[in-house]
């Protein structure tokens, strides 16, 4: 049978999946290796025989089973004459263009040194001029001289259950019908949207990633940040910093890059909200490119991770740094592949190698504390090596499983040594019956209505009822009878609107309403900063990693567990009293019972007060 | 002691069994016990079935949500007299008045809404299970296609067989044989080639895109085809370029006359088109 048109040394013989199972199968059990766990079990076993001579038969009886197209033979025929036409031309190309232009074979190496990448992928990565003269010839020639290797995209794994080479997933892998392979294929549906993944697609990736040479820095060293006594910091390389590390920032660090040196693992960084949390890895980083690890630093938000490129950029002048994000990315013009790499942990599903160092920044932030795959990524990038999290608001289950075989690491004061604001709670009874909050919204109901519960439109009849709560009303005016300024985070984005107008009516101010749909967010944000409002109401949109100088905060019904988790009222906790010039705030929970995130929030954020007062990190 | 070593045996009899039964269960377990559905668009759970799905419009509800299936734009009401596109000032619309498309038939939906996305799923997503929603929505179109008009057969827009193997299979074929099954009618998914792989239209121009697909496609079982009526089908109805290429072919082989059903036809032209239509 003549191959179809198109087809590579990947798409050759076999669907590539099968093949490597036939292998595995063949060449494993030759090897006297246990291909399956329990292959003990006779009637299993029988069962298994028959499920591999059942795909090798279907593989042999395709053309009689699955009679898709009867003319098949005389596409074939005509696949084959175009073939030789095409291959008349692609050798004349030859001639000209082959073997692979340097500098092609050179980029395409480098794109995949490190990471497993599609045929797709690659051409993606190219620069432009360079994409026009691809094909998929050259890969296939680079395979042949051994610089390239290949697997199927998704194939038989270690237990030699088939499993998708990218994400890991193994239970939801689907076979369905493919018409290159004429057989069912296998599908990973689980990472579909970073492009479809069949099991007769194939990875490719360099085949011996050139080990990056230890970074070593010329510079005059930066000056050392001011070590307490009986911490000493032993690497000699030190990242430039911006600022001289706090006493409990500085702490931390020592006992960070201690660990790191002891190979410990995993290791979380539990810092209070605005601590400086990011720094504190620097030392560790230092110490693991010094001595000649390859270091991945990682965060689930794309915003978060351009700002630590430019942060790791700064630290390390003279580094090659590898940044991988969605849209953008960064990678080093020539040489061998970075030793330090910054990605989103949706990147870092595309990277091979295993890394001896990695940082995972807001740890417990989406989509990472929701989706097993890219847990699972993570994990494997993470084997053998250290693994460190760092987060505000760790997660119970984080807490106790590093507990039980890692460390935690705590900076628990602010860098101006005031302790963290902790919240009051403001019971009223009445707010359970107040629409959108209580137990009309625990229950997932129309939450947000505000004014007018029988209402039918989602912006509910609202202001015109002109109503404030008594005891927000109570809050507000102590706030701006004391000259403060008070942002006010409600659970919906339908509530924005109402609660605002109700406000403004009440109180005789401009009072700005934002959510992550409304157009002047960034404008309020700005207002915020240059403190021209005195008055905000939001959703939990300025939940995290924004500073506001001076500002006090309010959450209005707090008990709304299913949007203001123990993590997030932390977070919201954590606004006011950042900067040295205002390192004193208020926070207010609003809400009409105890709920067990409230006391939660209020627990952790005790806590932390109480561990940097044993520490006399506060003044 | 003899006791314990029996329990234990029997307890490892018992783990090898049910572990060779949890793995046959991973593999056929979806069929034994198949997953809930879900919409295909939001994936939120659907209502169980109150009737068996005696009409198309029945079985829509079972793919697509009820909120979902709201911001969908059934087309209604006086349209193109040939292709039936909605919202047209005169008789035909701007692409039947300039014989770019020369096929009478009719589509279930405006490309709108959920629309786009759910073909773009479909196309370059392999969520083949979308199908379902849009061949059934098609099918209730088909079936007033097909009124007074005997459809020998359904025949779906085919790939070249390079994208075929690109993608694995043909989102086209997969929405007429859901119209066929709704009709009742054979579905012939082999009786049309396309001999050239032809740029993707959506990138093209208005003229250009007539010119890319001329003479694309090849009628092969010319001895079935005479004087037979053929149903075409295709996922998107922009100009009619397509489907007027292939219902020449069939013609040019002897079939006795041509319509076509899609799931979706665009009202306002993309983007990128230049000129006033």
């Amino acid at each position: 049978m003549p191959p179809a048109p198109g087809a590579t040394l990947a798409t050759k013989a076999l669907p590539l999946w099968l093949a490597e199972l036939l292998a595995r199968r063949l060449f494993g059990s030759l090897a006297g290796e246990r291909v399956l766990s329990s292959t003990f079990f006779p009637l299993y076993k029988v069962y298994w025989r028959l499920r591999g001579a059942g795909l090798a038969a279907a593989w042999g009886f395709k053309d009689t089973l699955w009679q898709d197209n009867p003319w098949q033979d005389t596409l074939r025929q005509q696949g084959a004459t175009q073939e030789q036409d095409v291959e008349v031309e692609v050798g004349a190309d030859k001639a000209a263009a082959a073997p692979p232009a340097g500098a092609l074979a050179e980029t395409v190496l480098r794109v995949t040194s490190g990471r497993y990448l599609s045929v797709s992928e690659i051409k993606a990565e190219l620069p432009r001029e360079e994409r026009a003269a691809f094909r998929q010839e050259y890969l296939d020639d680079l395979v042949r001289r051994g610089s390239l290797r290949f697997m199927a995209a998704v194939g038989p794994g270690e237990s030699g259950d088939i499993e998708c080479r990218r994400c890991g997933s193994r239970r939801r892998i689907a076979f369905s019908w493919c018409a290159r392979c004429a057989i069912a294929c296998p599908e990973c549906p689980e990472c579909r949207d970073m492009g479809r993944m069949r099991g007769c697609d194939a990875l490719y990736t360099a085949a011996e990633p050139p080990a990056p040479p230890a970074f070593r820095q010329d510079t005059t060293l930066a000056a050392t940040p001011a070590a307490p006594s009986g911490v000493t910091l032993v690497t000699p390389l030190q990242p430039e910093l911006p600022f001289a590390l706090s006493k409990a920032q500085a702490q931390a660090a020592g006992e960070l890059a201690a660990a790191s040196a002891a190979r410990q693992s995993p290791v979380l960084v539990w810092a209070a909200c605005g601590a400086g949390k990011t720094e504190v890895a620097f030392h560790a980083v230092a110490r693991e490119l010094e001595s000649g690890g390859r270091v991945l630093v990682t965060a689930p938000r794309r915003d978060v991770v351009i700002d630590l490129y430019h942060r790791l950029e700064a630290a390390f002048p003279g580094c090659r740094i590898g940044g991988l994000w969605g849209g953008g990315r960064f990678l080093p013009a020539a040489g061998p592949s970075p030793q330090l790499i910054v990605a989103t942990t949706h990147q870092a599903m595309r990277l091979s190698a295993s890394f001896s160092l990695v940082i995972l920044d807001e740890c417990d932030a989406f989509p990472y504390n929701v989706t097993p795959m890219l847990q699972r990524t993570i994990a494997r990038l993470s084997e053998g090596g250290v693994f460190i999290q760092m987060t505000a608001t760790p997660a119970l289950s984080t807490r106790r499983q590093v507990a039980a075989s890692g460390r935690i690491i705590y900076i628990p004061a602010r860098h101006h040594g005031h302790p963290l604001p902790v919240p009051s709670l403001h019971l009223d009874r009445s707010l359970a019956s107040w629409p959108g909050g209580g137990v009309e919204a625990g229950a997932g109901g129309e939450v947000g209505r505000w004014g007018g519960r029988g209402g039918s439109s989602r912006e509910g009849a609202a202001g015109d009822t002109g109503q404030v709560p008594k005891v927000l009303a109570e809050v507000i005016g102590e706030t701006l009878a004391g000259g403060g300024r008070l942002l006010v985070f409600v659970p919906t984005r339908a509530m924005v609107a109402p609660v605002a107008r109700s406000l403004q009516q009440n109180f005789n101010i401009e009072v700005a309403g934002v959510h992550s749909a409304s157009p002047e967010r960034d404008l309020v944000r700005e207002k915020l900063r240059s403190r021209e409002l005195a008055l905000v109401v939001c959703t939990t949109i300025f939940e995290r990693g924004l500073t506001f100088p001076g500002v006090d905060v309010a959450v209005l019904f707090a008990d709304n567990e299913a949007v203001f988790d123990r993590a997030t009222l932390v977070q919201i906790a954590g606004r006011p009293g950042r900067t040295t010039a205002f390192p004193e705030g208020r926070v207010y929970f609003i809400a009409a019972r105890k709920s067990r995130s409230m006391l939660g929030a209020v627990e952790d954020i005790r806590y932390l007060n109480r561990l940097a007062g044993e520490r006399k990190l506060l003044l | 002691m003899f006791q314990k070593e029996k329990v234990r045996h029997r307890l490892q009899i018992y783990r090898h069994l049910t572990g060779g039964l949890a793995r046959v269960r991973e593999d056929f377990g979806d069929l034994l016990f198949p997953p809930p559905a879900g919409c295909g668009y939001c994936g939120s759970e659907l209502m169980p079935p109150l009737m068996p799905w005696w009409t198309p419009e029945n079985a829509v509800d079972q793919t697509l949500c009820r909120r979902c299936l709201e911001q969908v734009v059934f087309t209604s009401g006086p349209g193109c007299a040939r292709c039936g596109r909605p919202e047209q000032e005169d008789r035909l619309c701007v692409f039947c008045r300039n014989d770019i498309c020369r096929v009478s038939g009719g589509s279930a939906t405006v490309y709108e809404g959920i629309i786009p996305e759910l073909t773009r799923r479909l196309k370059f997503k392999g969520a083949r299970q979308l199908a379902a929603a849009l061949g059934r929505m098609a099918a209730i179109t088909g079936m007033k296609v097909a009124a007074g008009w005997p459809v020998t057969a359904v025949v779906p827009v085919p790939l070249h067989q390079e994208r075929l193997a690109e993608r694995g299979y043909n989102q086209a074929q997969l929405i007429a044989g859901e119209v066929a099954r709704w009709l009742g009618r054979p579905l012939w998914s082999d009786i049309l080639l396309r001999t050239r792989n032809t740029k993707p239209q959506s990138g093209l121009d208005i003229a250009d895109r007539a010119k890319n697909i001329e003479g694309a496609f090849v009628a092969v079982d010319v001895k079935n085809l005479s004087r037979r009526s053929i149903l075409l089908v295709d996922d998107v109805l922009t100009t009619g370029a397509t489907l007027t290429a292939a219902a020449a072919a069939l013609l040019v082989a002897g079939a006795g006359s041509v319509r076509f059903v899609t799931a979706s036809v665009t009202v306002a032209p993309p983007q990128h088109w230049k000129g006033d239509y």
